[in-house]
């Protein structure tokens, strides 16, 4: 894989998560680019490229994250998102050999079970964290509990997955940029 | 060769657990732990990428601007309303300061007339009072490295001199200015960290003259409270007990600043190695950490004999 154009569009997805996918919400549900970009890596990838991808995806997304500690002082938390996105392509990589490749819904589909996964294991990192002193899980702020917050955690993957099918098509043009290796030794039908 | 790439893959996968093994530790490290690098380090990517943000968020607002409920109307209605909302805020900021100042002034009248009253229960003047507003914008715990202080808004360009006297609802003692004032800032200790000064115990259920009140030197203690001995024998005013009031009774401070109320007495016990002394545990009234702006006292400057009422500018 051709890694400066997958950071390029890394980065991209990232800012544009940032500041634009606010466009696509409805009420507090908003979709996500960059959980689409990982799975499109993790869909043509090895696994050893597909796991390193989900890694700096993920420590990019952590760096542009602040957070408050104390309310009033500010630190940026590294890791929960790194093994979210590593918990959530060790999910897809297995469903890969299941699907069409080349098919929006199915990619869709992963998408939508990848940020599944990614939530859940961000979720037991906050709340084991809210055990620290001054460091306030993000549901007692907002939802007050945790089925709540991952019930709209869920919609808000469900809304990825749904953006992914989307972005399916553009990805696929440019899935020459990436170089990634001509056969697929997992599904050398199906590409 | 095949040795080659197996001891590569070998080093990838040990790369790979290492940056994993990274990644939850630094998603389990206390927060405090975080706080600071962490930014450092994000600025480096958020410092370009800033940058690419601007478009994105220029083409969201265009795309989805913000609803604004007055879209119907006209313009010139809308212009009208517009300013409607500039003056109510400023009407309203208008409001709200002539508040604050209300209260500051209150505040300055209180400490004054506290001042000339408790200057009379010491049978001394308070004509040469001289009374100083500042806010406490800075409140420094106790720690390994210093004593805990609090930081005023006001320092030697105000007029602020060292050992002025911090008071806190007219007659309540929060600390003295330090020996070093700054010429914007200045440092206050709070009462709690002040040793080894003449207070006078009176009753708070019933009036007795100065002159009857036992006497003792308190001395601070790591607790944040104070000790004194007194002696066993009962004074004129009879036994101290819970809930005597200290309040200033020495010669070297200030003044105006005698007769300020210091502390609350929490305990009278006996000292078990001195049989003729009893030892008495004060608290002080206020936490001076947790008070946002205080009074400052002093008498250097004499105040002319029509302005020594209270009422009138003594403030600064």
């Amino acid at each position: 894989m051709r890694w400066g154009f997958f950071l390029l569009l890394l980065i991209v997805a990232v800012v544009l998560d940032a500041s634009f996918t606010q466009v696509f919400a409805i009420g507090r549900v908003h979709p996500s680019v960059t959980p689409a970009l990982v799975v499109f890596v993790a869909m043509y990838a090895n696994r050893s490229t597909a796991m390193w991808a989900a890694l700096v995806a993920g420590l990019l997304v952590d760096l542009t994250t602040p957070a408050l500690f104390d309310g009033t002082r500010p630190y940026h938390l590294i890791g929960p998102t790194i093994l979210g996105f590593v918990f959530g392509t060790a999910i897809a990589i297995p469903l890969r050999t299941m699907v069409v490749r080349k098919n929006p819904l199915a990619f869709g589909f992963l998408v939508a079970f990848f940020a599944l996964g990614a939530m859940v294991l961000i979720t037991a990192i906050s709340s084991a964290r809210g055990w620290y002193a001054g460091t306030v899980p993000p549901w007692m702020s907002e939802e007050g509990r945790v089925l709540s917050w991952m019930w709209l955690g869920s919609l808000d993957a469900l809304a990825t997955g749904c953006l992914a099918v989307l972005l399916a098509w553009p990805l696929q043009r440019l899935g020459s940029g990436f170089g990634f290796a001509a056969s697929s030794p997992w599904s050398s039908r199906r590409g | 060769m095949a040795r080659s790439a197996s001891s590569q893959t070998r080093s990838e996968r040990r790369a790979w657990y290492a940056a994993l093994a990274t990644a939850l530790v630094l998603s389990l490290l206390p927060t405090r732990w975080l706080v600071g690098w962490t930014s450092d380090v994000a600025q480096l990517v958020n410092v370009p990428i800033v940058a690419l943000k601007h478009p994105f968020s220029l083409a969201r607002a265009w795309l989805r601007p913000m609803p604004d409920p007055r879209e119907a109307e006209p313009e010139k209605i809308q212009a009208l309303e517009s300013d409607l909302d500039a003056a109510r805020t400023l009407y309203k900021r208008m409001e709200i300061e002539n508040e604050l100042l209300k209260e500051r002034i209150a505040l300055l009248e209180g400490a004054k007339l506290a001042l000339l009253d408790g200057a009379r229960a010491m049978s001394s003047s308070a004509d040469r009072a001289r009374t100083m507003y500042a806010t406490v914008v800075g409140a420094t715990p106790a720690s390994s490295r210093s004593p805990s202080s609090l930081t005023l808004n006001v320092g030697s360009w105000h007029g602020i001199t060292p050992g002025m006297v911090a008071t806190w609802n007219g007659d309540v003692l929060v600390g003295r200015v330090a020996d070093t004032v700054e010429r914007f800032t200045s440092l206050v200790i709070p009462a709690n960290g002040l040793n080894g000064f003449e207070v006078r115990f009176f009753p708070p259920d019933r009036d007795i003259p100065a002159a009857d009140a036992p006497v003792g030197l308190l001395k601070a203690t790591k607790e944040g409270i104070w000790t004194t001995d007194l002696r066993q024998a009962s004074s004129p005013a009879g036994d101290i007990a819970e809930g005597w009031i200290a309040r200033i009774a020495d010669e070297r401070w200030p003044q105006p600043s005698r007769g300020l109320r210091v502390g609350v007495v929490e305990r009278v016990g006996p000292r078990d190695d001195a049989p003729l002394l009893k030892r008495v545990t004060v608290r002080p009234l206020v936490d001076a950490l947790r008070v946002p702006h205080v009074v400052l006292i002093d008498e250097s400057v004499a105040i002319p004999a029509e302005s020594a009422q209270p009422a009138k500018g003594s403030a600064r």
